[in-house]
């Protein structure tokens, strides 16, 4: 499958999905206008890894320094594709990456550990970041 | 309910980040971010404060512009207002625009429900949106109140409306942001 790569911008992330480098990541700020626009390539490029029986490791990391209520609700949605993975057999592992100082994004990524059952790691991280 | 003129009324004019009349687009939004962002780190806000204050401004102004598209009655224009102040160690941030009745009733009770719950209940409210999708059809306003609420002051989301003929009022609400701590 092509992999993909968007350069971020102010309102969205960086996406890399590449299976030939093991890499899946979303990194950034993450608040479009139209959520949908941007993130349903995302997710049609995920469903169709699973439709094509993908079974090595998937480590997923997300890197959200913001993300707005619209947003979150597509990542809730890339979640439970990784959940399917995880139910399909493939060792599947979500790294949610936060600043230390940033007690929204860790609770964030608390909220999403209690609404999904996949392996998920909360990582701390302590550059400095811009909106 | 209170309503924002008489809560900024301790408000000097120095402590006044941003204020703006007129529609409201990304483009405009992206540079409020920006420049509301620059001027807390003038004041030495930490990463996490600011991220949070830019945070509820994104999901407000957004909300006005999903809501905010009708600015005319007859002859007079009612465009969006907004405004970003720091008083005593709180940022506030309150918008208004132009709304009919039906979207009203959606807010009010919305906006009631919200301000019912604490902010144990809110993290619970906010997941069961969240899981069971929009419930607003305009693009999902509902899970961004409630997201606005659990980083607000005492979680409270403070509205007004104000009538302006059968069909059309002018909504205003408003949230004082303070410095997150952790709850847990």
């Amino acid at each position: 499958m092509k992999a993909i790569y968007l350069q971020s911008t102010q309102d969205t992330p960086q996406v890399t999905l590449d299976i030939q480098k093991g890499i899946f990541e979303i990194k950034g700020n993450s608040y479009p206008e139209n959520s949908a626009q941007f993130y349903n390539p995302i997710v049609e490029w995920l469903q169709e890894l699973l439709a094509n029986g993908y079974n090595n490791k998937l480590v997923f990391d997300f890197n959200f320094d913001y993300f707005n209520t619209s947003s979150a609700k597509f990542i809730l949605e890339i979640l439970r594709i990784l959940e399917e993975f995880q139910e399909k057999g493939v060792d599947t592992l979500v790294r949610w990456h936060y600043f230390e100082d940033d007690i929204d994004i860790l609770e964030s990524g608390e909220d999403y550990q209690g609404i999904v059952s996949i392996p998920f790691e909360l990582v701390s991280r302590d550059d400095t970041l811009n909106m | 309910m209170a309503d924002l003129l008489s809560y900024l009324k301790d408000v000097g004019k120095n402590d006044i980040i941003f204020a703006y009349k007129g529609e409201i687009n990304t483009q405009l939004l992206r540079s409020i971010v920006q420049s509301a962002d620059a001027k807390m780190d003038e004041f030495g806000e930490n990463l996490g404060f600011r991220k949070r204050v830019s945070g509820v401004l994104i999901e407000i102004l957004q909300n006005v512009m999903r809501h905010g598209s009708n600015t005319k009655i007859g002859d007079l224009e009612y465009y969006p207002v907004m405004i970003i102040a720091r008083h005593n160690d709180e940022y506030i941030i309150g918008t208004g625009n132009l709304i009919n009745h039906q979207e009203k009733e959606f807010l009010e009770n919305h906006i009631n429900k919200v301000n019912s719950l604490n902010s144990d209940e809110l993290k619970e409210f906010y997941q069961e949106v969240l899981k069971n999708g929009a419930i607003s059809s305009k693009g999902g306003a509902g899970l961004g109140i409630i997201d606005v609420a659990r980083k607000a002051k005492d979680n409270r989301v403070n509205y007004d409306f104000k009538e302006i003929n059968n069909d059309y009022m002018f909504f205003s609400m408003f949230v004082s942001v303070q410095k997150p701590t952790r709850k847990s």
